[in-house]
Parts: C-alpha cells; structure tokens; sequence
C-alpha cells in the first residue's frame, strides 16, 4: 500500500515556540514577510487556562486539496505519498489557491507576484530526512507520521479553532492539550 | 481594506455583457421588435463590456503575460473555465456586430448562461461558509438580468419595464436579507455580517439600486437608471469580494 504522509501536532506537548516555523523559513529560504507554517494560540474559549495551548499548522496536505481543484495552472500537482506540491514557476498568481484554501496554507509572495506554501520539505523526505519543521521541534511535538500506518482513532483531525472541511479531508492529525494540572501546597 | 477591484470589475461588467446579450436574445424570439433597435450597437456594446471585464481581470494576475495559461486546467478549475467560456461569449458577440444571425445570437445567450453559472461556483470557495452554496451565483444571475434590462434600448411597452422593476426588488430584497440570516448562524457567519453591515459600499450600493428601483416604477428610463444599477452592483460587489470572512482568519478561536 502507498504512503499518506502527514504532520501529526501534539498539542499537549507544544510549547509555542515557534521553532518549527522559523525551521521551515530557514530552510526553504522564505521571504521577509513570508511564513508557510504558523504557530496559532488557542483562543481562551476553547482552552480557559491559564497555560496556553497552539495549532502549528502549515499545509494539511489534503485527500481532494481546495487549491488543487481551484489553480486554473495545474500548477498543484498530489503526489502518490500524498504530499501535495505547489509548482512556482508555473504559477501565475491569481491568488485562486489562496481564496479557496481553508487553511490559509497557500500564501501570496508579493515581490515574486506568485502563491507558495509547504511542501513537506518532499526533497528531504526523498532523501530519507524528516521536513525541517519535524526536525527543529525540540519537545518532539511535531512529527511525520504515515496514516496507513497509525491507529487514527487515537488521534484527532478537526480539534476546536481548526476549520472542519470533511469534504477536503485533510491529512493533519491532532492529540488534544490535557487540562493543566493544579498542585496545591 | 482589500476590495479587489480587477474581480469586481470583471465580473460587473462579464454580467452586465450577458444580460444585454439575454435581453437581445429574447428580443429575436418576437418579431414586432424587429426593426426597432440597432443591433450593431447593441453587440458592440456587449463586445466591449465583455472585453473590458476580461481586460480588468489581468490586473489580478500577478503574471498577466501568462494569462492564457489560466486554460489549463479545465479538468478541475472553474477559473480556468470561466476564462474559456467568457472568451467564447465575447467572440459570439463579436461575430454578432458584423454578422448577426439568430444562431449566433442564441450562442452568445448560451455561452452568457454557462458563464454566470461557472461565475457562481467559481466565487463560492469551500473556504468562505457564508457563500458556499447558491448565493453567489443568484446574486450574479440577478445582477446579469438586472444589469441587462436598464442598459439596453428596451422599449417599455414590451414588458421589460415591469420584469426590471421586479428583478430589482428581488436583488435588493437579497442583498439586503443576506447579513440579517447571516446573523443568526456560526461565529464566522456573524462577523461577516457586522462586516457587511458596516460597509460603506454596501450600503451605497444598495441605495444606488433603490434609486433605479423607484426610477423603474415611475417609469423614467433613462441612461442614469442603467448606470445606478452598474454602481449599485459594482458596490456591492466590492463588499462581496472585500468583507466575506475567511475561514482561515478565525484559526485557532471559536467557529
């Protein structure tokens, strides 16, 4: 059976330190004002304590990706391990991608007039190398998983403040923030 | 604030090119209209509100050089068969100036349906809730009629006076009720109306279309009527593309 590549996010072990998108920036060299993953803080009404808990999400690498359907370029190809890449020089920036996705993941480059977003870090993942992302989380909460492989049912897919689009479905996978735990002395 | 303009322009004009290519259609089904009217202006006016709505749409682009590439992939865009389509519509209406025929007049008509059709579902993203369903695409159907009934050279006594009045009334009934109904459903919902109703040009468009409403009922049709509709449409529109909330602005927070 073929891979489905995906980023499985454990919230509960997520720190917000932004580590993974400022991997991502450095490796795939973004632009100043460009970011392809983003540290999101869960809103106080759906996580009420004092301790904070974040969605890192980039592209969700979709089943029946929004932009694929929308690019008007085909300039999104899906590839058989489920990665969904994004071909730059084919595009043309009509910001379609960017209307269409759920998620925000496509992002408009201003100075190269074209949409980009993640792409897995494929070359790595070719490679034998886990995405940039992966790699810099230093609480091990960001990791590659394949879900032919996993149990999905132990984890979730649309958690509270991440749109649920089962149409799309994308790929990312969640474990959910416990509630903290108070010690009184 | 972001009122994509190209998009606004281009669709404005694209409806208003089919709704007169409609009414000129509907016109060659009765023959006592025959002879009354200069087609040749007419097309051309098509022609050219068609070509204007396509030019506008480039200045979207962040290649327009690479326009035609939009084509490619029509397997799975509704962008890129909007372009087609449309483009086809602007040759029919072309054909139409030189050569009129009642088989190219209906081809145009054919070809201005399947364009607003593609229109309405190419602007209702998965990722805008509000309109994703059928509204876009009967906000453009209303506007295309609307817009088609007070530009061309209609003569009152053949009806169309009485359906503009009534196209008017429904177009105006649902822009206005859509951030009322809005209000009453998701987070996402409720703050794409409060956009909505805030919205200067909303509101200024709706005014523009409730001026030509009371213009249609009295009965003064003039070029000024004609022209509050297009302001009427192209105001809202701006509303459409600018305050219609993302699903992606709300990450991390309540839907």
């Amino acid at each position: 059976m073929s891979k489905r590549y995906a980023f499985l996010v454990d919230m509960d072990r997520c720190i917000g330190c932004r580590g993974c998108a400022m991997a991502c920036k450095n490796f795939n060299q973004l632009a100043p004002d460009m970011v392809w993953r983003q540290v999101y803080p869960l809103d106080e009404a759906i996580y009420p304590h004092r301790e904070r808990a974040f969605l890192s999400l980039a592209c969700n690498h979709c089943d029946r990706p929004a932009c694929l359907e929308a690019c008007p370029t085909a300039s999104y190809e899906k590839r058989e391990d489920g990665i969904v890449v994004h071909h730059q020089e084919t595009c043309i920036g009509c910001t379609n991608c960017i209307r269409s996705c759920p998620y925000g993941a496509p992002r408009f480059n201003s100075q190269e007039k074209h949409a980009e977003k993640c792409s897995m870090c494929y070359e790595r993942i070719d490679a034998g190398l886990l995405p940039a992302c992966v790699q810099a989380c230093p609480t091990q909460a960001l990791t590659l998983v394949d879900l032919n492989e996993i149990d999905e049912s132990k984890y979730e897919q649309y958690p509270a403040g991440y749109p649920a689009m089962k149409r799309l479905n994308p790929s990312t996978r969640f474990i959910l923030p416990k509630k903290p735990r108070i010690v009184r002395g | 604030m972001n009122y994509e303009f190209p998009l606004v322009f281009f669709t404005a004009l694209t409806q208003a090119a089919v709704g007169i290519s409609l009414v000129a259609a509907w016109r060659e089904t009765r023959t006592e209209c025959i002879g009354l009217f200069s087609f040749r202006r007419e097309w051309l006016t098509v022609f050219v509100l068609a070509s204007l709505g396509l030019l506008a749409s480039l200045f979207h682009l962040g290649d327009p050089k690479r326009a035609m590439t939009a084509l490619v992939n029509l397997s799975n865009s509704w962008l890129s068969r909007e372009g087609l389509v449309f483009g086809i519509f602007a040759f029919f209406a072309l054909i139409n100036i030189f050569r009129r025929s009642k088989l190219f007049v209906f081809a145009a008509a054919v070809f201005g349906i399947a364009g607003i059709v593609i229109q309405g579902l190419t602007y209702a993203p998965v990722s805008m809730p509000v309109i994703s369903n059928a509204v876009p695409m009967c906000i453009f159907a209303l506007s295309a009629l609307c817009l088609g009934t007070s530009l061309t050279q209609m003569a009152e006594e053949n009806g169309v006076s009485k359906m503009r009045t009534f196209l008017l009334v429904i177009l105006v009934i649902l822009l206005a009720a859509l951030p009322f109904v809005w209000k009453g459903g998701d987070v996402l919902s409720q703050e794409t109306a409060a956009l909505w109703l805030s919205s200067v040009p909303f509101w200024g468009g709706i005014a523009c279309l409730v001026l030509a409403l009371v213009m249609s009922l009295i009965g003064r049709r003039c070029i000024v009527m004609g022209l509050l509709v297009l302001a009427g449409v192209i105001l809202c529109r701006m509303t459409f593309f600018a305050d219609t909330l993302h699903t992606a602005t709300r990450i991390g927070m309540p839907y």
